[in-house]
């Protein structure tokens, strides 16, 4: 499955600072919505989500976090991409008492759960492969960052 | 056949992909089981025919089954673990 499709320039964010995580959910979501990529109640659902069932995630390698809401709030599906310049406090999923340091976010937007099944698999396993880490921990550039994951995940 | 039942916060996301890991370690190990990804409010009613239940977020109760940690199948870290039991739990 060729999930290229999912990132966009605009939707990619690098070096951002953001106070916590509602702040990042806040201004997130307004680029979300002004796109028209999620609907007005995306932003109150993908907190409430989060706090219910988190979306932090470590392994040895790096901390990140995947959240996301139900369908019912997505338009088209996207995965919006965050790069912090200084790591935004999750709780990691399943574990709500573990504390994840994210240093990248993935929003996922999901419209077509069966569709797109492989997208978290390519995730996590990008998330477990040294050379992505680092080509996403360093390309400063939005449109070449566009296209190193366009590629990633358009195979 | 056996079942195995994996869930997740909203189904749509983590425990279709915890699932298909699932399915295909089992296929690799040639076990063959029935696995569902199911949304965690449906939990309940559809776990009682299930004979292993992958939980991705932390069981609120125990419901008298092998309960593995879906995270591992998701982040590989100790997932080897998690697979034995999942092997066990089908034998």
């Amino acid at each position: 499955m060729n999930y290229s499709n999912l990132f966009q320039k605009d939707l990619i964010i690098l070096n951002a600072e953001y106070q916590d995580q509602n702040d990042l959910f806040n201004s997130t979501f307004k680029s979300l919505q002004d796109k028209g990529l999620v609907n007005a109640s995306y932003g109150t659902a993908l907190t409430e989500r989060e706090s219910l069932y988190p979306t932090g995630l470590a392994n040895e390698k790096i901390q990140f976090a995947i959240p996301h809401t139900e369908v019912t709030y997505v338009n088209r599906p996207f995965v919006q991409v965050v790069r912090l310049k200084k790591p935004v406090r999750f709780a990691h999923m399943g574990m709500s008492d573990q504390q994840v340091n994210a240093e990248i976010v993935f929003v996922l937007g999901i419209k077509d759960p069966k569709g797109q099944v492989g997208l978290l698999s390519e995730i996590m396993s990008c998330f477990n492969d040294q050379s992505f880490i680092d080509h996403v921990r360093t390309i400063n550039d939005s449109q070449q960052m566009e296209a190193y994951l366009k590629d990633k995940f358009g195979r | 056949m056996k079942r195995v039942i994996v869930a997740c916060g909203s189904g749509v996301a983590t425990s279709q992909t915890v699932a298909s890991k699932v399915k295909r370690i089992l296929s690799e190990k040639k076990i063959s089981a029935e696995v569902e990804a199911v949304d965690i409010k449906s939990l309940d009613h559809l776990i009682k025919n299930c004979d292993v239940y992958v939980a991705i977020t932390k069981p609120k109760k125990a419901y008298g089954i092998p309960t593995l940690n879906g995270i591992a199948f998701l982040t590989g870290m100790g997932m080897d673990a998690e697979v034995e039991k999942l092997i066990a739990a089908l034998k």
